[in-house]
């Protein structure tokens, strides 16, 4: 008789429980991953680089969306790997349930997020992949699309013969060495498509400085693709001066000064990346489930050509003017 | 045919009531608790909803009066740009102001925006355009961007297309002005002539757009809830997630909203959640829409899962209750049980306790007196019995065997025919003495004394008779006479003795008749030295075969030993030792019982 009733009174307990567990799914099951969190470690927090601005802006805004908590941080400078790997390591003492990457190019950055992996906290790398080390899930700026696209806005501004100088920064970048990728092989399908690459190392002036020995040479090229901010304004200063309107310029980027060089119209084309979008992806690819293996772990955000004739529709204003009270 | 029998089938089968009032309880308390929790559930999600829609519903109006009054507020400046001298001489395309005096107009024009600006800052900037080709702003200098003349712009041509009217524009990058791209809005209005027909200029106002931003911004709908703004058109005036728009990552119920009237709200519910959406139209054209989720709704979850918890203690109380209710309950039903259970072994002193006079405790007390009853019942007929049986034991003692008395009146014939007076003297008083013994009813027990007497005198006859054969002595200790035994004891033994010990031996016999005290109690031993026993003897001795009817018999072993007992109790008796060839030792063991 005893144990008829302890097997009761634990039909009764299991039957209350099961019946509040059911009520408690309901109750929660919208409000699921309100405990999720995301540490963000960007290239730069620095409040004057739009880019990384829009970047975080994004990820904030994709946070708030699935409701989830937080915490963007990054060095000042975009190749400060020291400050980077010390962000890194506060974040895996934080023990978010994923982390979010813009690595620097250093091998010290992958070993920090390698450390983070081992750890079974879920890491995305966006803009740029790890030096070394394996991939994990990333979302890429396609630098390779975005120098295609140059390369094929150059060659048509040229009228279909294009004989472009390149205007990188380093050998040694990696962004640039695959937006100069990218610009080769659009070049290349062209029959007498020529390229010609130089290096600004990161300097307006010397960019000028080039360009200007450009423009002296017996037959100089018919179209410009500045890699970057510094290589274009430099180009188009020289331009400028010249008076060369024949030579189009295609930069990179949307600085005000790349701007109202487009308006001016001695800068043809900027490519512009869309850095919103990429922080949002990479914080809500962060807050998924993780994938099965063999998915496709690497996806790649755009990039556009705007031109003086579609800079103001309402697009591409958007990107072009980051407002600063944009988004969160 | 005869119908089955229909078993009672109990709701609850379970084998004790405790159990089955527990369950009867548990799953009413259940049933009545998750009923409760359910509705209750029920009511308060419709009534956060409701309370939520008026919520944002109310949110979304103070939005709309904000903008309205943002909006309102560059209409009043246009207004006094408008009915400014000034201003309409400057840009009048019939004013004969000479290229000397513009200068002293442009300042006091500038003067005056300035001072607006000063105490407005929500705005960006106010310019005028006159047809004539001047213009003059809120700056000393204004550059224009040569890239972007003002005629090109839409707040221009949609407001000379407006006559008049003013024309709000959706947030634009202002770039008229050179170096400068501001996120507005624009209102712009075409000014006439003091004819109130001919057009003069534009006067433009721009509104920063962080003003409206940082008002949609504050806005707390929940965690993940957010405010936009969409046109007639339903193109996007403004959205948190516009880029996301843009590039197709996400998706907005603009068909809903454009649908759905002023005032009024309608919920979705897709793979993002479920959630509210309260449209509300401005004067201005636009629909400002608030949206918010309806898990993250400040209380939603607090308060149910507090009352959630509520009900799971309910629940636990209920439960604990239920099971101390049933015990309670039953606690009566199973003493009574337990009582019953006793009196079932044969215990009738038990009495079942009466708590309370319910049911059951009534129910116990008919227990009890039934029990009483029968206990008196059971002791009523065990002393009848015993009386019975008694008297019967009595009766037979007291009779005296007719052969004995046949013979041993034939021995004083006979002793008397052989002038043996003094023999035929002492056997007839002995006889005469054993008589007496014998007859005298009133008491049960006699001293020992008199039993000793009575023996003497037996022994004394049944001497004379057997001479030859037989040899007596009685040994009885002093100490013992003043005790009390029952009365003519010991005689049928020792008649025994004689009759089936000595009788049949063929030597001469002797019986020895003993007294004595023992710790607590009297030992009498009748022990022969005649034929004895075999094992079967004895065992017919107790468990007698039953007597022929009619034959008279004598006083058994067994009786006897039950008379014994029946009066002092079990503890005493009679137990036999016999050897065949050798002889018998009865002895016969009673308590002491003093005068």
């Amino acid at each position: 008789m005893r144990n008829h009733r302890y097997t009761l009174a634990l039909t009764l307990l299991l039957t209350a429980a099961a019946v509040c567990a059911g009520l408690y799914v309901k109750l929660f099951y919208t409000s699921a991953g309100s405990e999720r969190s995301v540490y963000v470690v960007l290239k730069s927090s620095n409040v004057r680089s739009n880019f990384w601005q829009a970047v975080s802006a994004g990820a904030a805004a994709a946070a708030k969306e699935a409701g989830a908590a937080i915490n963007i941080q990054g060095p000042l400078q975009d190749t400060d790997a020291d400050t980077q790997v010390r962000l890194l390591e506060d974040a895996f003492a934080a023990r978010p349930s994923s982390v979010v990457v813009a690595p620097v190019d250093d091998a010290r950055v992958s070993a920090a997020v390698q450390n983070i992996r081992n750890a079974g906290i879920r890491v995305v790398v966006i803009d740029m992949p790890l030096l070394t080390g394996k991939a994990p899930v990333s979302v890429l700026n396609d630098h390779r699309e975005a120098g295609r696209q140059a390369g094929e806005s150059a060659a048509e501004l040229s009228g279909g013969h294009p004989n472009i100088a390149i205007v990188s920064n380093f050998a040694s970048s990696r962004v640039s060495g695959e937006r100069e990728a990218g610009v080769k092989e659009a070049v290349g399908r062209y029959p007498d498509g020529k390229t010609q690459i130089y290096y600004s190392e990161d300097s307006e002036d010397k960019a000028y400085e080039i360009m200007k020995a450009v423009l002296a040479m017996p037959e100089p090229p018919n179209a410009v693709v500045a890699l970057n901010e510094t290589a274009a304004l430099g180009a188009a200063r020289a331009i400028e001066e010249a008076g060369e309107r024949r030579i189009k310029i295609v930069g990179f980027d949307s600085s005000v000064y790349e701007i109202r060089l487009l308006e001016d119209g001695v800068m043809s084309a900027l490519i512009v990346q869309k850095p919103f979008n990429m922080g949002y992806l990479g914080v809500k690819a962060a807050l998924k489930r993780p994938e099965p293996k063999g998915a496709d772990r690497v996806s790649y955000t755009d990039s556009i050509v705007v031109t003086k004739s579609n800079m103001y529709t309402p697009e591409n204003q958007k990107l072009l003017f980051p407002f600063d009270g944009d988004g969160n | 045919m005869p119908r089955p029998f229909r078993r009672y089938v109990p709701i609850f089968p379970l084998k004790s009531i405790q159990s089955s009032i527990a369950v009867a309880f548990s799953c009413l308390i259940l049933v009545t608790i998750a009923v409760t929790t359910l509705i209750s559930y029920r009511l308060s999600a419709s009534a956060v909803q409701r309370n939520s829609e008026n919520y944002i519903e109310e949110v979304i109006k103070q939005v709309n009066t904000n903008i309205q009054s943002y909006v309102d507020n560059m209409e009043n400046i246009s207004l006094l740009a408008l009915t400014n001298k000034d201003v309409k001489y400057y840009i009048s395309s019939n004013s004969f102001i000479t290229e000397e005096e513009r200068r002293p107009y442009e300042k006091r024009i500038s003067d005056l925006f300035q001072s607006i600006l000063y105490t407005r800052k929500d705005i960006a900037s106010i310019m005028v355009f006159g047809y004539n080709g001047r213009y003059v702003s809120d700056r000393r200098i204004t550059t224009l961007n040569p890239n972007a003349p003002p005629q090109r712009q839409s707040w221009y041509i949609e407001a000379q297309r407006a006559g008049g009217k003013s024309v709000i524009s959706a947030p634009h990058v202002q770039n008229i002005i050179q170096n400068e791209y501001r996120w507005v809005v624009s209102l712009s209005r075409e000014l006439k002539n003091t004819d109130g027909i001919t057009a003069d200029g534009i006067f433009l106002v721009d509104l920063n757009l962080s003003v409206v931003s940082d008002l949609l911004r504050q806005i707390d709908l929940g965690k993940k809830g957010y405010v936009f703004i969409v046109d007639r058109e339903g193109n996007i005036v403004y959205h948190p997630q516009q880029q996301l728009i843009y590039s197709n990552l996400r998706t907005e119920r603009i068909a809903d909203v454009l649908r759905a009237p002023s005032g009024t709200s309608f919920t979705v519910s897709d793979r993002d959640g479920k959630r509210f959406y309260s449209v509300q139209d401005t004067n201005i054209g636009w629909k400002i829409v608030g949206v918010a989720y309806a898990g993250d709704l400040i209380g939603y979850k607090g308060t149910l899962r507090n009352s959630l918890l509520i009900s799971l203690i309910g629940i636990l109380v209920a439960l604990l209750i239920s099971l101390a209710l049933s015990h309670r309950l039953s606690r009566p039903i199973r003493n009574l049980q337990r009582s019953m259970r006793l009196v079932e072994k044969g215990n009738f002193e038990v009495k079942a306790p009466v708590q309370q006079m319910d049911e059951i405790g009534q129910l116990s007390r008919t227990f009890n007196m039934m029990v009483g009853q029968i206990k008196n019942l059971m002791d009523e007929v065990i002393s009848t019995q015993e009386n019975k049986r008694k008297s019967e034991l009595a009766l037979l003692q007291s009779q005296i065997n007719p052969h004995f008395l046949y013979n041993t009146l034939d021995s004083i014939v006979w002793m008397a025919e052989q002038k043996q007076h003094e023999e035929v003297v002492l056997m007839t008083s002995a006889l005469a003495r054993l008589f007496r013994a014998s007859i005298t009813k009133d008491q049960e027990l006699v001293p020992i004394r008199v039993e000793l007497e009575h023996i003497r005198n037996y022994m004394l006859i049944q001497q004379m008779r057997y001479t030859s054969q037989l040899e007596y002595r009685i040994e009885f200790e002093d100490g013992i006479l003043k005790y009390k035994t029952l009365k003519i004891l010991l005689q049928p033994f020792v008649e025994n003795a004689i009759y089936h010990g000595i009788r049949n031996k063929p030597e001469r016999g002797t019986i020895v008749v003993r007294g004595k005290e023992l710790e607590d109690a009297i030992e009498f031993e009748v022990e022969d030295d005649g034929v004895g026993m075999t094992e079967e003897a004895i065992e017919k001795i107790w468990n007698p075969p039953p007597a022929a009817p009619g034959l008279a018999k004598g006083i058994g072993i067994g009786n006897v030993h039950e008379r014994i007992r029946l009066f002092f109790g079990p503890a005493y008796g009679v137990t036999i030792r016999s050897e065949l060839d050798e002889g018998t030792r009865i002895t016969i063991k009673i308590p002491k019982v003093e005068q």
